[in-house]
């Protein structure tokens, strides 16, 4: 039997014809329902390996906020998602204006009185108080949310438990554990679930798990369908309070490879493709892709477990490590998808500190500091252990910048033993603490932090006290930050608050308490005819103005 | 027949409560606590005891045991805390996946198996026998994750004829049969590719004996004498696709993980990966359970297959 062209060429016709056939036979499931409305259907290939939780607080990271969390609830307020120009900030969403007292520690909140929830149910003081009461009331209590006040414990960490009260229907008190200016930053997050189907649910014997199920808030989207670990359908509020979304519908399809998310996104299966591969660019580009590319506070700014030796007390090993990384190297490894970091947030950003230089490849500073810290060309010193995930929600191109981190430290003598495990994994070692006996044998902690996205998102990194739930996890303890962040934290002038930010940068770039890495440009790819996206400063994305042509 | 199956299912009774004791010993002999997602430093001592206490972490372990079996056996298979869902939901959306999957990747891996390694084992030596040898090494050799990224890129990045992943399954039996196609091919590979080689062998020693040379004396046509050849060549055949489908049954996490398949594989990889305890124990149950269960029906298919096996079958 011979193979000669036309055989093949039979061959691949009869391929195609028996596909189309295939498609014939299928049940519509491709086509775009615009309920109605107009607008098309927006097709999301996502790095996280399932559809992040869809209860009132989501996990996978970041992508759980930005395409669940914060599409099917609202937080009392909300990032100016709408411009590029500058870090986004907290502006009025479910309250329409807050007023904190002289010293930050009674927060009043007004809420808005035309909201409801998607079930029908009015939005009001009952909401809020039901909400904080599920997180910060009584642990005992029917309706106590245990998930969420372990998982988002930094959101409600300066609200006083039992703290806070209805002044009427449309206003709350909410008092704080301390002086703090900055509750409407936490208030981002609190997403408001519908207390009439919540109790609905926990009443006739679910848990909050149940409740995510068929979840009801006041988001521009509604949850119409969720296939576990393959599928998620947001359907357009039309009643949304803000104005119905531009799209009908958002498709979400968790693909934590690379490969199968550029292959998704080249057979149209889906029209917005996050972190495909960065070698991918200029391909995808060619072939009328929109290649986004833009500056956003995130960074790889890997952990030192400071809990134990070698790190603890050892200030010269951090910064050889430091001067050894070869930043430039490594991006462009990944294609220019990031680039140096010199310090924790990126030139620019309010807490960036402008009279340090940080740090930057120096081979031989490096071999001098490791000689110095008592591991002349790595002798004596252990191998490292350094945990990093595959993928997930921000966490660039692990594998590859792993393998030319270890790399450029072998090339100062120092070996490193690669450990990689699941993202939702390396979340869990931030709850457990590099103290707890499962993970103590790790010596660095991959860590990707929306580096300075809202300055709350700082605290349990670089403060003493450890908050469960938060990515605090490496031991990281000196009275100097926690004393500039104090400050910081109570000033109720956001660029006081800044400034004070700042000092305790400072400290941290001076003692490399991380190994400073890599900013993020948020690479991105969208079909051609998706609109309206803007590439703004945050990880969390406006679905609601962005539109789909047919 | 009847009596073999009853002691074969009589047997397999102490092998799964054997497998049972070993999938909770394991997960109750690691490092670590296993109540750490609900105890936080915040805890006092007497919290974080009530908290280990609300898991039974404090009975002994034959009464954990006892406790943990009677939930599996009503169906109570735990709640994993990271997945914020109940194990039976979990594995059983996955394991309906995976067994679609692997039925249907074992059922195309054997055929085209046994088709290709009867073809060369009836043409010793000749070129058809060495492309199908050369067919069968590059199954074995291929990496799953290399042929499947080659094949998504050109069936569906390029040529768009088949989706990038995903089980299509509800939405009609076009989207559900081309959702199949590209897995499908990545994961058979390597069963085909055992098959063909086990077959080929089988066949030709088949093929050497003296009964078929008797069979030729008594003027069997060559088309007859092939069809006794390969009722005797197909038990070793059999053996090894039972092995073959239990291991696609515990989910290929490369292929699964690839094309986006949410099965049995990827579930358990993560699960593993994240210490999620209970979905571990479910699916390591499960597999092991299909695994007992496969080779007791390949027992039992071979035995009526070949006589000569019955007295050999515990």
């Amino acid at each position: 039997m011979r193979f000669s062209k036309k055989r093949f060429a039979r061959l691949g016709v009869g391929i195609a014809v028996a596909s189309l056939v295939l498609s014939a036979c299928g049940g519509g499931g491709g086509s775009s329902s615009d309920g109605g409305k107009g607008g098309g259907v927006l097709k999301i290939a996502m790095t996280s390996s399932d559809i992040p939780f869809t209860g009132p607080y989501p996990d996978n990271g970041y992508e759980g906020y930005r395409f669940v969390a914060n599409n099917l609830y609202d937080g009392l307020t909300r990032l100016n998602l709408d411009q590029d120009t500058e870090l986004p900030t907290p502006q009025p969403a479910l309250a329409e204006s807050w007023t904190p007292n002289a010293d930050g520690t009674v927060w009043t909140f007004k809420l808005r009185q035309d909201v409801k929830f998607s079930d029908g149910t009015p939005f009001n003081a009952d909401a809020v108080i039901f909400r904080l009461e599920t997180v910060k009331g009584d642990k005992n209590g029917k309706y106590y949310d245990a998930d969420v006040a372990a998982r988002a414990s930094s959101f409600y960490k300066y609200v006083k438990e039992s703290g806070f009260r209805k002044v009427d229907d449309y206003t709350v008190e909410i008092e704080t554990t301390q002086p703090y200016g900055l509750l409407n930053y936490d208030a981002l997050a609190w997403f408001i679930p519908s207390p009439t189907a919540a109790k609905k649910v926990i009443d006739g014997g679910g848990t909050w798990a149940d409740f995510a199920k068929a979840p009801v808030g006041t988001g521009a989207f509604t949850l119409e369908k969720l296939v576990s670990g393959q599928q998620a359908t947001l359907k357009r509020n039309d009643a949304y309070w803000r104005g119905a979304a531009k799209v009908s519908e958002i498709d979400l399809f968790p693909a934590p490879e690379a490969a199968t998310r550029l292959s998704m996104l080249q057979s149209g299966e889906v029209n917005w493709a996050e972190a495909p591969a960065p070698d991918s660019m200029e391909t995808l580009k060619s072939q009328g892709y929109n290649v986004i590319l833009a500056k956003y506070p995130h960074g790889i700014m890997p952990r030192f477990n400071m809990f134990r030796a070698p790190f603890k007390d050892n200030l010269k090993l951090r910064q050889a490590l430091n001067y050894a990384l070869d930043r430039e190297s490594t991006a462009a490894i990944i294609n220019k998808a990031g680039y140096p970091a010199s310090q924790y947030v990126y030139k620019g950003h309010p807490d960036f500190v402008p009279t340090n230089e940080g740090y930057h490849y120096d081979k031989a500073k490096a071999e001098q500091l490791l000689a110095d810290a008592g591991f002349p060309h790595g002798a004596g010193l252990k191998t490292l252990v350094f945990a990093y995930p595959q993928g997930g929600s921000g966490n660039m191109y692990p594998p590859e910048m792993m393998q030319s981190l270890q790399q450029q430290f072998a090339d100062i003598g120092v070996k490193v033993e690669l450990k990689p495990v699941e993202w939702n994994t390396l979340l869990t070692m931030g709850i457990d603490g590099l103290n707890a006996d499962q993970w103590s044998d790790i010596d660095i902690l991959w860590a990707s932090p929306a580096a300075g996205m809202v300055p709350t998102g700082y605290t349990s990194t670089v403060m003493c006290e450890r908050v469960p739930g938060t990515p605090n996890a490496a031991g990281l303890c000196d009275p100097r930050i926690d004393a500039a962040w104090n400050k910081g934290l109570a000033a109720t002038d956001i660029n006081e608050t800044h400034k004070l930010f700042q000092e305790g940068m400072n400290v941290i770039l001076d003692e490399a308490y991380f190994l400073f890495w890599m900013h993020d440009l948020n690479l991105r790819v969208l079909a051609p005819e998706v609109k309206g996206y803007i590439p703004v400063q945050s990880w969390w994305v406006d679905f609601s103005i962005i539109d789909v042509e047919s | 027949m009847v009596r073999l199956t009853v002691r074969r299912l009589l047997y397999s009774i102490p092998i799964l409560i054997g497998v049972s004791v070993i999938c909770f010993l394991l997960m109750n002999v690691l490092p670590g606590n296993a109540a750490a997602g609900l105890i936080n430093d915040q805890m006092t001592e007497k919290e974080k005891y009530a908290a280990e206490q609300s898991m039974g972490l404090h009975d002994p372990l034959p009464v954990r045991y006892w406790s943990w079996l009677t939930k599996i056996l009503s169906g109570d298979m735990g709640f994993s805390q990271q997945r914020h869902r109940d194990v039976a939901e979990l594995l059983g959306q996955a394991w309906v996946n995976t067994f679609i999957l692997a039925i249907v990747s074992a059922v195309v891996g054997v055929v085209a198996g046994m088709l290709l390694g009867y073809y060369a084992g009836t043409r010793r030596g000749r070129w058809a026998d060495k492309v199908v040898s050369i067919f069968s090494l590059a199954g074995l050799s291929i990496p799953s994750f290399f042929l499947g990224i080659v094949l998504l890129s050109i069936f569906a990045g390029e040529m768009r004829l088949f989706p990038a992943g995903g089980a299509e399954f509800g939405v009609g039996i076009g989207p559900a049969i081309r959702s199949l196609v590209l897995p499908v091919a990545t994961g058979s590979l390597v069963t085909a590719g055992i098959t063909a080689r086990v077959m080929r062998a089988s066949m030709v020693d088949v093929m050497a004996a003296d009964f078929i040379e008797t069979l030729r004396a008594k003027g069997l046509s060559e088309w007859e004498v092939r069809k006794h050849a390969v009722r005797n060549a197909v038990a070793p055949v059999l053996t090894t696709s039972g092995v073959q489908l239990g291991y696609l049954l515990g989910g290929a996490v490369v292929v699964e993980t690839i094309f986006r398949w949410p099965g049995m594989g990827t579930l358990t990889y993560n699960a593993i990966a994240s210490r999620d305890l209970p979905v571990i124990q479910g699916s390591m149950l499960i597999v092991a359970f299909a695994f007992v269960l496969i080779n007791l029906i390949v027992d039992i298919v071979q035995a009526a297959i070949d006589p000569r096996v019955r007295g050999t079958l515990l």
